[in-house]
């Protein structure tokens, strides 16, 4: 009598390990790869004014050419074909590191109030739109010829009549060190530099249009 | 020794065999040799197209003759004898008139006759006619034939007046009411404009509708009667529109004007805000319509990932072996 009772304990014991160990194909618990390596993007040059007084430009949330918007880096090969970098990560959404990096790039070095996320409600003078065509890693044939590439393509519209002021394309691309995931994330950073040296003075020239 | 032959009885016989041919095929070529029969003539004012010889005679829908030749008249040439047979008892009397119908749209044609009133004289040949005559009364058909010119005719007047009052001339005046009134009602629709110069831009609109409507007024009193009545009651109607515009732009001025300052600061302020929220809430509905894609086409790739292609930089390969 007693092993009888015994039994059916056994049998649902049983039962349970068995459905837990099919949920294994569904509940991951972690790879055994390598962690990935996770990084920003953060201009260096000079910081923002401390009270800028410049005109208010709400930057938009830039949209993102070929699937550029994600985690993952992205990897041109000389073939067409894109993958994405192993080991490498963007610590949030590509396209929320570079509104915060133009916005910051171009307060720093015009003056004016750069308003992003979360300035819905703040009138501004001009809004600027920003088209991401190119953010990505392209190995060439050597070690050597390794660089990334950066196309962004801006709009300054002003606001209060809609008017399109200026529509330009700014691209750099810079040879990195490809040995490390960290030279190539840092190849991203001087891109994004030698860029913002160039689209900070275009803003310079038109921000007089903003003011209201 | 020669047989006694009943040559009498096969003669009988050939003669009852003989009568009995006869008899058959007088059966079968459906002879009535009883029937009797009365012969007429009818004079057609028009053409007989589609008339043949043994072509059918009807009396009030029942076949009761045919058609035995068709000639020109003797006297008249520009008559059409149609010499009918008709049954005997075919009640053919004063007052009986033929028409000349026709079967669907074959074109086949046949005699419809319809007889007189009851108790009328029978009908019998006058003077030195052979036989005796059916009045022709024209068919619906003739009739169609015969006005088909004239109405063509009349569609043509009516297609020369219509040009007149479509010339390119009221066209350009018409298109350049509409577009200006256009122009307006887009303004309004917007309302980011400046609605004090939208009325005044209104008051112009209906200084120019006005003018064009005096047009069309000019061009109504110089067509045809038909015409210059429609005009007058298109002219009224234009007017009494642009009346029921004008009291609106007017009740609108005084919208405007009663409240200024809120209307200025929403138009300033507000509307700006307004058009980055609208931006920036179809930039999410673009996200979540990209992630129901995704979902419906591979629900496990969005929630636990894919099996993605990586490129190492160590190996400068992907995990698949591409370089």
């Amino acid at each position: 009598m007693r092993n009888s009772s015994k039994m059916p304990k056994f049998l649902v014991a049983g039962l349970l390990a068995g459905m837990v160990a099919s949920c294994g194909p569904l509940i991951s618990f972690g790879g055994d790869s390598e962690p990935n390596e996770t990084y920003g993007l953060r201009y260096q040059a000079q910081g923002a004014a401390e009270y800028p007084v410049g005109p208010i430009v709400y930057v938009d949330s830039p949209q993102m050419a070929e699937g550029l918007d994600g985690h993952n880096v992205t990897v041109v090969m000389q073939s067409g074909r894109r993958t994405v970098l192993e080991r490498a990560a963007w610590s949030t959404h590509l396209s929320d590191l570079i509104r915060d990096y133009v916005a910051q790039s171009i307060g720093a070095q015009s003056g004016a109030n750069m308003i992003g996320e979360g300035g819905l409600d703040i009138s501004a003078g001009c809004r600027l739109g920003l088209k991401v065509w190119s953010f990505e890693f392209v190995p060439g044939e050597t070690v050597a010829e390794d660089g990334v590439s950066v196309v962004l393509q801006f709009s300054l519209v002003r606001i209060s009549d809609n008017q399109l002021l200026s529509h330009p394309t700014f691209a750099a691309s810079v040879e990195v060190d490809s040995k490390s995931v960290g030279g190539v994330m840092g190849g991203f950073s001087k891109a994004m530099d030698r860029a913002a040296s160039e689209y900070g003075g275009w803003f310079r020239e038109r921000m007089g249009q903003c003011s209201r | 020794m020669e047989t006694r032959a009943s040559h009498i009885l096969v003669g009988g016989f050939v003669l009852a065999f003989l009568a009995g041919l006869i008899a058959f095929s007088i059966w079968i070529a459906k002879v009535d040799l009883d029937a009797e029969y009365t012969d007429y003539d009818i004079f057609f004012d028009a053409t007989v197209s589609g008339l043949y010889k043994r072509s059918v005679v009807y009396y009030s829908g029942i076949p009761v003759g045919d058609v035995r030749d068709i000639t020109l008249a003797p006297n008249d040439p520009q008559k059409v004898r149609v010499w009918i047979r008709l049954r005997a008892e075919v009640p053919v009397t004063d007052g009986a008139t033929a028409r000349l119908e026709f079967q669907g749209l074959t074109g086949v044609a046949y005699i419809e006759l319809t007889g007189g009133p009851p108790g009328g004289a029978p009908l019998v040949p006058e003077g030195n006619e052979e036989r005796a005559s059916i009045q022709a009364e024209a068919s619906a058909y003739q009739a169609v034939f015969e006005g088909a010119p004239n109405l063509i005719n009349q569609t043509i007047n009516a297609v020369v007046q219509v040009q007149k009052l479509l010339s390119d001339e009221h066209i350009a005046s018409v298109g350049n009411m509409l577009r200006n009134t256009d122009q307006l009602t887009g303004n309004l629709a917007r309302g980011t404009d400046d609605i004090e110069a939208i009325v005044a831009e209104a008051r112009v609109v209906l200084q120019k509708a006005s003018d064009a409507a005096d047009n069309v007024s000019r061009l109504a009193a110089s067509g045809n009667e038909l015409l210059a009545e429609d005009g007058v009651e298109l002219v009224a109607e234009a007017t009494r529109a642009m009346e029921d515009a004008q009291a609106v732009l007017q009740r609108v001025d005084g919208l405007v004007a009663a409240n200024e300052e809120a209307v200025t600061q929403f138009v300033s302020g507000s509307l700006p805000e307004v058009s980055r929220m609208i931006i920036d809430l179809r930039a999410t509905a673009r996200s979540l319509s990209r992630l129901m894609s995704r979902i419906e086409q591979d629900p496990a790739e969005v929630i636990f990932g894919g099996d993605e292609v990586k490129y190492n930089l160590k190996t400068r390969k992907t995990n698949e072996g591409n370089k």
